[in-house]
């Protein structure tokens, strides 16, 4: 953008994380019957995989709602006392949980984790693992990690079908408190790629250029953010 | 229903209530306003379902009863009528017509049940205080410049007026914004504010509040609901819907380590802006500033029209910086000013600028830059 | 009519119309917005309902609410319209008592886990309140026997069933997930079974070292010395979790040789034999030689075989023999890999609430037998489309509209839709820069098609099946 143009503020927003605001769609039914099912489970450890924006996050804070879990992320595991984390929590969730293995010669990564999984069997405690690739094909050292990971009760997000999609998107724009128009939804949809990551980028891009323009959301708005988007994705 | 009433009186209160009315409405008895006449009061009511003002004046009542007549007309045919004339106005004949007669003219307008007029109720008040016009007046007057108004994103649709506290005082504070600029001014914390949720009142409401409180040297009482705010003064209750949103945390928005600070002359400034924007482009209304010991350079450029400079001279001591504002956004805030020295304080070329007065602390307010 | 009576008809009248949404908008739908809607009450001519959140009202009423009140005038003519607000408090309170039940829940739910950790050492001195819990589900019975493991698990049932000490240490080593934690356990199980007095202690390497570090920081060795030398039979499992712990190691071989010179039996495990652990100090390697070593092999195909048989007969599950079958073929890495994928077709089973069958065990496995979901792309599809109907390739970008082009070129639409995430006007430019609006109507047609033409629908999901691999 080279035209002189006036920048934002950073109005964060918070996005409702509660059960009811979960929206369930054939894709995600089976990772919500296994968090309402808790804690029925038949093993200590349920493993969710799905792509981003998928809604992983929020399930994991429906089930910490549920269950009163305490929440690190995968990045966090190789600062902790694991022993004491598992004790002490009968409820975990490990959210972004391949981050145990992303990063380079993280082997104290792994087995820390190892141990994690070794100790909700030993206490009897529960948790979730979210992640984007199932964890039987996260690409770990530790062999013995690897047959844990592989024997752990899984279910993945499937990708959304539409009515998922538009349901989504009605939900991030709310999420913003930005008002709508359903005929903003009907102009979008068929022209994105059909993926929850691209419902993030285009709420997030419809919301800012409205802001930094002062303009109401309309179709001539949202033609301009798809084709700017499209204009990226044709640059990169 | 039948009444007479001298013209001025009728007008002031018509007016008051007159401009809650739209323009056009789907619902008719939306275009009226009701007139209830009993023990030697009138009370007129406007309301748009959102905003409901009752204004009540004192009249020779004959007959006491009700009816509805469109809004505007009424105060046509009033404000028409020669000063200090006196009006009657008679629903006698049944509540389908209104006849207003003064002098040797007389009108039949158009009437509505009285029982179709829609009645809002303010709800369970869970917190009230008493404030001095005056004060409410600032609040609003400093903010409301800042208020969005972008329809999409309702909830800064209004001003935020919640209890808070600053350096171990209670203050009554008032926020706006738009996502460019941001308005925060404070009152002393009323009796009975203290612990009131933070409520977005909206633009409409404070705007029609500030006229009918214009000239009024008194107090305001205000009442909150869970829904609704009530504003009682001078004989007029107005009730408002409350906007269902969630404010943004603007606390967030205003920086705490900008540590360039530069103290200006408020109307040379002004002046200066006003003048070197005649340059620029009436879209972008961009204009640079470029602050240097001693110097602020003032300039603005388009292809159209050319380019101006203007130098002030300021006591900026920090290291050179140069920042693109709108200046129309530079004009609102420094009309907001009210001493004589304006001062800015700044991080970098992109981050928010804080605006202020050097005296007084009870008023704030945040720029964004523009990236030029 | 008492407002009582008022009510009643209400709730019916909305039980009604719900039952009608359900069948017009489908189970998903119903269940995503129609299920959580309140029904408030009647107010006057207005239905008053309430959702509990802000988007819910948003969608509700940009979609059901003209819906909503054409269903209510169907009851009742005299309803002119259907209000919806937004009831958040009634169920974040709800939330919160809920909260609070399941973290009630939450502790009782690992009760169990933990009396049964109490009932084990109850009557048994101190010293054993140090060993690990030991799961009684693991035994000799439990244990599948086959080529691969039979010597270790001579060895380990010699060690359980000895009164003497036979070999010291009993090192078991193999691949991980083959049973050698199983077998440990098994020792354990069985001699706390027939010889109760015995002090028996199961612990993993992890657990010896965490309790080392916390007696020196809490400067309580001597405690920790005592309670280690006074078992009788100590078991230290994954033992190459101390390789590089100098500390920890030095400390194991004085606990190692006290219990070995008061004739105690020690049983270790590791993923190698000892000569093979990297940083493990060469005076405790030498110890860990001396007795007997005995090695886990890979499974065979017959003993995973058995093994899920026997795994299914504990379990009570009825399981297809297809279904085993499939699973030992498919699953060789280890045992835990093939009772885990085991357990996970079984728990979905049970959660969906539908028998075990050969697809669903594909499915619900899809993540462990392929390494990856690649996407199929929208230049595969097209070519396996034009090779299935017998076209050119290029005939799915060219202009012709004869039908016997035509066709495939719709299919090879309707197929990049379903399979892959892109946009309508990307498939378009793929199929010679057509409009997007081009893709939604080969898709609106090849549905219909699907829906009257069994052999075509047969046709797509062949198509569909052999792109997905």
């Amino acid at each position: 953008m080279n035209r002189a143009h006036q920048l934002t503020f950073d109005l964060v927003h918070r996005s409702a994380l509660s059960r009811e605001d979960f929206l369930i769609a054939p894709a995600n039914q089976q990772a919500v019957a296994w968090i309402d099912k808790w804690p029925d489970w038949p093993s200590q450890s349920l493993a969710i995989s799905g792509p981003p924006g998928s809604g992983k996050t929020h399930l994991a804070h429906v089930y910490m709602a549920k269950s009163g879990a305490h929440l690190i992320d995968g990045s966090q595991i190789n600062q902790i006392n694991v022993r004491d984390l598992v004790e002490t929590n009968p409820t975990l969730v490990i959210d972004n949980a391949e981050a145990v293995v992303s990063e380079d010669g993280a082997d104290i990564h792994e087995e820390n984790l190892f141990h994690i999984l070794n100790l909700l069997k030993e206490t009897g405690h529960h948790a979730v693992l979210c992640s984007i690739t199932p964890p039987a094909r996260w690409k770990v050292k530790l062999a013995d990690l690897k047959s844990r990971l592989n024997a752990l009760t899984h279910v993945a997000i499937a990708d959304p079908d539409e009515s998922l999609l538009a349901a989504v998107m009605v939900k991030q724009f709310a999420d913003r408190q930005l008002r709508i128009d359903h005929g903003v939804i009907d102009y979008i949809l068929p022209r994105m790629e059909r993926s929850f990551r691209c419902v993030h980028h285009i709420v997030t891009a419809i919301d800012a250029l409205a802001l930094r323009e002062h303009r109401n959301i309309t179709i001539p708005l949202i033609r301009q953010v798809l084709d700017t988007l499209n204009q990226e994705e044709l640059e990169i | 229903m039948k009444l007479t009433i001298e013209r001025s009186a009728l007008l002031k209160s018509l007016g008051h209530v007159q401009s809650v009315v739209e323009r056009r409405n789907t619902i008719p008895i939306l275009s009226n306003v009701k007139l209830s006449a009993r023990d030697g009061r009138l009370d007129l009511n406007a309301t748009d379902m959102d905003l409901d003002i009752v204004a009540g004046v004192e009249a020779d009542i004959s007959e006491p009863g009700s009816t509805t007549a469109p809004a505007h007309t009424l105060f046509e045919i009033v404000r028409k009528l020669p000063e200090g004339a006196q009006v009657e106005l008679d629903a006698s004949g049944g509540d389908d017509q209104l006849v207003l007669r003064a002098g040797r003219s007389r009108f039949v307008l158009t009437c509505l049940p009285t029982e179709d007029f829609p009645v809002m109720s303010g709800g369970e008040a869970t917190h009230s205080f008493t404030i001095a016009a005056g004060e409410l007046c600032a609040l609003i007057d400093r903010t409301k410049f800042a208020i969005s108004t972008e329809e999409t994103r309702y909830y800064l649709n209004g001003i935020y007026l919640h209890a808070t506290e600053r350096d171990d005082t209670l203050v009554l504070r008032a926020v706006a914004t738009d996502g460019h600029r941001l308005a925060s001014v404070e009152a002393p914390l009323p009796s009975g504010a203290a612990g009131m949720p933070g409520v977005i009142v909206p633009r409409k409401t404070v705007t029609e509040l500030r006229k009918l409180i214009e000239d009024y040297a008194d107090e305001v009482d205000v009442a909150l609901s869970e829904s609704k705010i009530r504003f009682t003064f001078d004989g007029a209750v107005m009730t408002s819907k409350l906007i269902d949103g969630t404010f943004p945390d603007y606390q967030r928005v205003i920086p705490e380590g900008n540590d360039k600070i530069m103290d200006i002359n408020c109307r040379d400034f002004a002046n200066a802006v006003d003048r070197v924007t005649a340059i620029s482009s009436e879209k972008s209304r961009a204009i640079k500033l470029k602050l240097t010991p001693g110097v602020l350079l003032l300039a603005a450029s388009s292809a159209e029209h050319g380019s101006a400079t203007e130098e002030l001279e300021n006591d900026y001591s920090g290291s050179e910086i140069e920042i693109g504002f709108n200046s129309r956004y530079l004009l609102d805030i420094a009309q907001q000013i009210e001493g004589d020295v304006i001062r800015f304080v700044l991080a970098d070329s992109t981050s928010p600028t804080i605006v202020r007065e050097v005296e007084d602390a009870s008023a704030l307010y945040v720029l964004m830059p523009m990236r030029v | 009519m008492t407002s009582e009576q008022g009510h009643d008809l209400t709730v019916n009248q909305w039980t009604d119309i719900s039952s009608r949404l359900r069948t017009e908008i489908g189970e998903a739908a119903f269940q995503s917005w129609i299920k959580p809607i309140s029904l408030s009450h009647r107010d006057g001519d207005i239905i008053r309902i309430t959702v509990p959140t802000r988007f819910m009202s948003d969608w509700v009423n940009a979609h059901y609410s003209d819906r909503l009140t054409a269903l209510w005038r169907d009851q009742d003519a005299s309803i002119k319209s259907v209000d919806v607000t937004v009831l958040p408090d009634r169920y974040s309170q709800a939330r919160n008592e809920e909260r609070e039940n399941c973290t009630a829940l939450a502790s009782s739910y690992t009760g169990p886990n933990r009396r049964q950790k109490g009932n084990s050492v109850q009557g048994e001195d101190k010293a054993s309140t140090i060993s690990a819990p030991v799961d009684p589900r693991f035994t000799f019975d439990s244990f599948v026997v086959g080529k691969p493991n039979e010597f270790a698990y001579a060895a380990a049932r010699r060690v359980a069933e000895a009164d003497i000490v036979p070999f010291n240490p009993l090192f078991l080593y193999g691949g991980v997930g083959l049973g050698k934690t199983h077998l440990m356990l098994a020792v354990a199980n069985h001699i706390r079974k027939v010889s109760p007095q015995r002090n028996v202690v199961y612990m993993s390497a992890e657990k010896f070292m965490h309790r080392f570090i916390r007696a020196l920081q809490e400067k309580n060795t001597v405690d920790f010395k005592d309670q280690f030398r006074s078992v009788d039979v100590l078991m230290i499992d994954d033992v190459q979790f101390i390789c590089g712990k100098e500390s920890t190691q030095e400390e194991f071989f004085h606990t190692f040789n006290a219990l070995v010179d008061q004739g105690r039996q020690i049983v270790v495990s590791a993923d190698k034999s000892p000569s093979y652990l990297e940083g493990m100090e060469e005076r405790l390697v030498s110890r860990l030689n001396c007795g007997l070593v005995a090695d886990i092999h890979a499974t065979t195909y017959e003993l995973r075989l058995g093994i899920l048989q026997s795994k299914a007969e504990r379990i009570g599950v009825e399981i297809p023999s297809k279904v085993m079958e499939f699973l030992a073929h498919k699953v060789t890495s280890n045992v835990r890999d093939l009772e885990g994928g085991l357990n996970r077709v079984v728990a979905h089973a049970q959660l969906i609430g539908r028998e075990i069958t050969l697809e669903t065990t594909q499915e619900v496995l899809h993540d462990l037998l392929r390494a990856n979901d690649r996407r199929v792309t929208i230049e595969e599809i097209q070519k396996q489309v034009s090779q299935h109907f017998n076209i050119r390739v290029s005939d799915m970008q060219s202009a012709r509209r004869a039908r016997a082009v035509a066709r495939p070129r719709q299919v090879a639409m309707y197929l990049a839709k379903q399979l892959t995430a892109r946009s309508l006007p990307e498939i378009g430019r793929k199929f010679g820069g057509r409009d997007h609006t081009t893709v939604m109507h080969a898709v609106k047609r090849v549905d219909e098609l699907r829906e009257y033409d069994p052999m075509f629908a047969e046709d797509v999901e062949l198509l569909r099946r052999m792109l997905e691999g």
